[in-house]
């Protein structure tokens, strides 16, 4: 089964426990504004000024490449993530990578932006140890602005994971303007109250790494400028979606 | 007295004894050297153990200057002849004539036959020479036997030599007669250095009052004590370990933890000391090996497989990792052995103090290496537990083994010979061996047969210059406080170069390793399997250093390349590693050394050398730093820390004599993500690494201290084989740190 990977990388440290090797698996429905792989909006191999984004690899591949690492998983309890993109826009080369990952023993992690197909994404879930679940804003119209898409779908799909048993940890990205207000920490501790058996909720602040990348894709940066936040206000951010009984 | 009297005096001393035996020579010389170089304590000293490099000397290897055994440093004496523009001035004038003929390195150089003389350059010229293999001069890598030194003191040891010499006589045997009664004439020597330094002592204490007037006392004390008597206490066995070093001309300090655990032990218990007083004396020692400045040299060991006792040579050890993580200095170079099932409270207070960006310790892998050991210098498994690095990471065999690495050959500047049919196109002379030019091989296996015979013919020259290099210095000198000290030496009643010892063994530096690796491959691939390259059309891209050729240049620095764990290229890497190292190791029996064997080690001659190498196949371009070691060359490590460490692992260690593994990793990973660091190191470890040394900077530290020096002077980087401030680098040197991959 063969699958389009934007980048496969290892030594991940950010993505799930442990050491991990990151899949990016190519396409994804929304459109993040300030989204640092804008080279997974498309699903098919692109090129664009000469330069080409995306390549074609066999399931088989990916995880004969992340097993050259395992002795660092056992290690560190790492594991293999499949990210994107949306890797549930590429669903049976997801599932034969979870398999595949599964039969080698490797523990998995999904990473999804919430916006696919429930029955999908539960399917998925089945074969996954841990789902990373991406949260980013409250508001469906200010998530309709900054993503292309309302939320409900994506908050609806987070109750059907969570109900079926899925462990989850919530990935907020936190983009100063945009969702760095109270109102949107007090929706993600609401949802931590919501769902006490997540295992948690991470801050992912906002990188400009993305930017050079736009420009590359021939695409407007509506974030150009925008600065990193520095480590104070980060730590800030973290506080503040804390909950007395579910620290992380 | 001053240096021109000292000068006279060694000299003479020197010329007088013309018909005498090397021994007596060497006696007759130390006596006017060591009252010399030896400086008065400091006042803030716990310890006597100041030296200064004199103008003309006797040390296995001179402090500071290029030469060996007797040697002389030009500079200084070009100083002291312009000061004395009277009748001194002359008369310095003829001494330093006189040493330019006589000094050892030059007696070494007459001694080459001509097929040694006509492939070395005449000295050791590798940072501003054209040429694919150098001799270095010197004889380093002492480890001295401090348990043997502890356990009987001075007098102890002096009856020991007594005992042997008694037999000699008895047996008639005149060499060992010879060497015992000067190794006896030696020891009082140091024992009188030892009684100078008490009397220092007694008299400051005599003006001093309160902690000063304490400390004083205690000097003299163990001074006094030292120089004949058996140290009981932890300040004696420090003092005495030493200072012997000193005089002895070694750079090393041993198993520490090993050797004094025990005293630490003792004097904690019995109330002598209290652990902060431990510390206080353990600073002190670190500020005086510091002060010695050896860059490359001030090793102190700890950990590992083999100590007598674990416990209380652990107990010492944690408090000398407290020492560096206080006293930051680029010496001593303290090196911890770990292995699985280490004391976890040692190797966590090490992760503690590489965390803070110090360098050290350095870490050695035991697991890995004392079977590697074992098979490169064909010895035991039991005796391989005794391996210690010294220098910039070369092994020996803890007093038992010499390997001074002499030679040093850039196997990327052979490359770039062979390819031009034994043509060297920067000096526009010939070199090495003719073997056709590139295009003559029509398959890449001929072309690499040829290479592998230029650099044999390279290996084998250095190897019996190394040889011949120890039959010279024996001649001039036996350094009879090393023999002392070296197993066998006493019992043989023979001299350490002269067969006193059981491994007497040599090392070849290799530079460009990985470079060449990487040539290699691209030639493989582009030139001779897909073609896309003519082998005429490469070798006048890199005459041009690429100007010209930059679609060429390209196509090379996207051929796959060592360090990210691609099996075709780390494979064929690898394999070049397995002939580099065999191709030396084979080399004893021709010379008689007990071993010849590689070291992939690194100080800055990868940058030196490299600025003497062409443009190279892997797209390197010309005059460029070297890689470092068997590390990746710098930035073509792509894939992820473990992608590296995966590729460093497949290079065979059980065939070279230590190969040192230079890290660069964020202070965010090894701070905020301990346990995936430690995880990271512990997996590589098991996987087979031997070794790490490892820089700890914030991202942008390096870029921001080349634009504003003032501000970082405290930034210690890991170099190669030693430690720096980074900002007294030179340019290039930094340039190259810099360009290796953080991660
Ligand atoms: S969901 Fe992720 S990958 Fe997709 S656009 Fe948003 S940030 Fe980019």
């Amino acid at each position: 089964m063969k699958g389009i990977l934007f980048n496969l990388q290892r030594f991940s440290i950010h993505d799930g426990p442990g050491i991990r090797t990151v899949a990016f698996l190519k396409g994804c429905p929304l459109r993040c504004g300030w989204c640092h792989n804008p080279e997974s909006f498309k699903r098919g191999v692109q090129s664009v000024n000469g330069k080409t984004f995306g390549y074609e690899i066999s399931a088989g591949e990916v995880v004969a490449e992340a097993l050259r690492d395992k002795a660092y998983y056992e290690e560190s309890g790492g594991g293999v993530t499949f990210s994107g993109g949306e890797p549930a826009l590429q669903k049976d080369f997801l599932l034969s990578l979870l398999t595949l990952a599964k039969e080698n023993n490797l523990h998995t992690c999904v990473e999804t932006c919430g916006f696919a197909e429930t029955e999908a994404l539960l399917e998925i879930s089945r074969q996954t140890d841990l789902i990373l679940f991406d949260y980013k804003i409250s508001d469906p119209e200010t998530h309709k602005r900054h993503t292309g898409q309302p939320n409900g779908l994506i908050l609806r799909n987070l109750k059907a994971l969570y109900e079926s048993g899925s462990k989850i940890i919530l990935r907020c990205p936190v983009i100063p303007g945009v969702n760095d207000h109270d109102g949107h920490f007090s929706a993600v501790k609401n949802l931590r109250r919501q769902y006490p058996g997540m295992l948690g909720a991470e801050i992912m602040p906002y990188h400009n790494m993305g930017e050079s990348k736009w420009k590359e894709l021939g695409l407007d940066y509506g974030f150009a400028g925008l600065k990193n936040p520095d480590e104070k206000t980060v730590n800030e951010w973290k506080e503040k979606v804390k909950t007395r009984d579910a620290a992380l | 007295m001053q240096p021109y009297e000292y000068i006279k005096s060694f000299t003479d001393a020197y010329r007088n004894a013309e018909d005498l035996s090397a021994a007596e020579r060497e006696y007759r010389c130390l006596a006017v050297q060591f009252p010399y170089v030896f400086d008065p304590i400091g006042d803030d000293d716990l310890f006597a153990g100041k030296l200064k490099a004199p103008e003309v000397g006797l040390w296995p290897e001179p402090l500071g200057g290029r030469g060996v055994c007797f040697h002389y440093d030009e500079k200084k004496f070009l100083r002291l002849i312009e000061e004395n523009a009277d009748g001194k001035g002359r008369e310095l004038q003829a001494i330093l004539s006189f040493w330019e003929k006589e000094n050892t390195r030059k007696k070494i150089r007459e001694a080459y036959p001509a097929d040694i003389a006509g492939a070395l350059p005449y000295d050791d010229v590798y940072y501003k020479e054209s040429c694919v293999a150098f001799p270095l001069y010197r004889v380093v890598g002492i480890y001295l036997d401090y348990e043997k030194l502890l356990a009987n003191g001075i007098g102890g040891l002096d009856g020991v030599i007594a005992g042997r010499l008694a037999k000699a006589e008895t047996d008639g045997d005149s060499g060992a007669v010879l060497t015992l009664s000067f190794m006896r004439k030696e020891l009082a020597l140091f024992a009188e250095v030892c009684e100078r330094y008490a009397s220092q002592a007694e008299s400051m204490a005599a003006r001093a009052a309160g902690k000063r007037k304490k400390k004083w006392e205690r000097l003299a004390r163990t001074l006094r004590k030292i120089s004949s008597g058996k140290p009981e206490t932890l300040h004696e066995a420090m003092q005495l370990s030493s200072r012997y070093t000193l005089a002895a001309g070694s750079y090393n300090y041993g198993r520490m933890d090993d050797y004094l655990g025990g005293f630490l032990a003792r004097d904690l218990e019995s109330g002598v000391i209290s652990k902060d007083e431990a510390s206080e004396y353990i600073r002190s020692l670190w500020r005086l090996i510091a002060y010695r400045d050896s860059v490359f040299h001030g090793r102190v060991i700890i950990g590992g497989k083999g100590r007598r006792n674990e416990k209380t040579a652990d107990a010492f050890a944690l408090l000398a990792i407290e020492a560096s993580k206080t006293v930051a200095e680029t010496e001593p170079q303290l090196t911890l052995r770990v292995y699985e099932g280490m004391n976890e409270a040692v190797a966590e207070a090490a992760l503690d103090c590489i965390a803070l960006g110090r360098t050290y310790p350095m870490l050695l892998n035991d697991d890995v290496n004392i079977p590697a050991v074992a098979n490169a210098f064909r010895v035991s498994e039991e005796l391989a537990r005794e391996y210690l690095p010294f220098g910039c990471g070369e092994y020996v065999l803890n007093h038992q083994s010499l390997g001074s690495p002499n030679g040093i050959i850039n196997l990327l500047k052979a490359l770039e010979v062979t390819i031009r049919n034994g043509f060297d196109a920067l000096s526009g002379k010939k070199m090495g061996l003719a073997l056709g030019r590139l295009e003559d091989f029509p398959t890449f296996e001929s072309f690499y047969e040829a290479y592998k015979k230029q650099i044999g013919y390279y290996m084998e020259i250095l190897a019996r210059q190394e040889a011949l290099e120890y039959e010279v210095v024996a001649k001039q000198a036996p350094f009879l406080l090393i023999s002392a000290l070296f197993d066998d030496c006493i019992e043989r009643g023979v001299p350490v170069l002269s067969g006193g010892i059981r491994y007497l063994g040599g090392t070849v530096e290799t530079y460009g390793n990985v470079n060449s690796a990487n040539s290699l491959f691209a030639i493989k691939s582009l030139v001779y399997d897909k073609k896309v390259i003519s082998p005429e059309e490469l070798v006048k891209a890199l005459d041009a250093n690429f100007e010209g050729y930059e679609a060429l240049r390209q196509k090379l620095l996207a051929a796959p390349k060592y360090g990210n764990d691609i099996d075709e290229v780390d494979g064929l890497a690898a394999d070049f590693h397995q002939f580099v190292c065999e191709k030396a190791r084979a080399q004893n029996e021709a010379t008689g050394l007990h071993s010849y064997l590689v070291v992939v080690i690194n100080n800055q001659a990868n940058t030196q050398v490299g600025a003497y190498t062409l443009a190279s196949a892997d797209g390197r371009g010309a005059y460029d730093a070297l890689a470092n070691a068997n590390s990746p060359a710098g930035g073509t490590d792509t894939q992820g820390a473990t992608a590296m460490l995966n590729s460093l692992v497949k290079m065979d260690p059980s065939i070279h004599a230590g190969s040192v593994q230079n890290m660069k990793f964020s202070k965010t990973l090894v701070t905020e993500h301990r346990d995936l660091f430690r995880a990271l190191l512990r997996t590589y470890f098991k996987q087979g690494g031997t070794q790490a040394m490892i820089n700890v900077f914030n991202r942008g530290d390096l870029e921001n201290a080349m634009r504003e020096p003032e501000k970082y002077g405290n930034l210690i980087v890991r170099v190669g084989g030693f430690s720096a401030r980074f900002v007294t680098l030179p340019k290039d040197v930094q340039t190259e740190i810099l360009s290796r991959t953080l991660y």
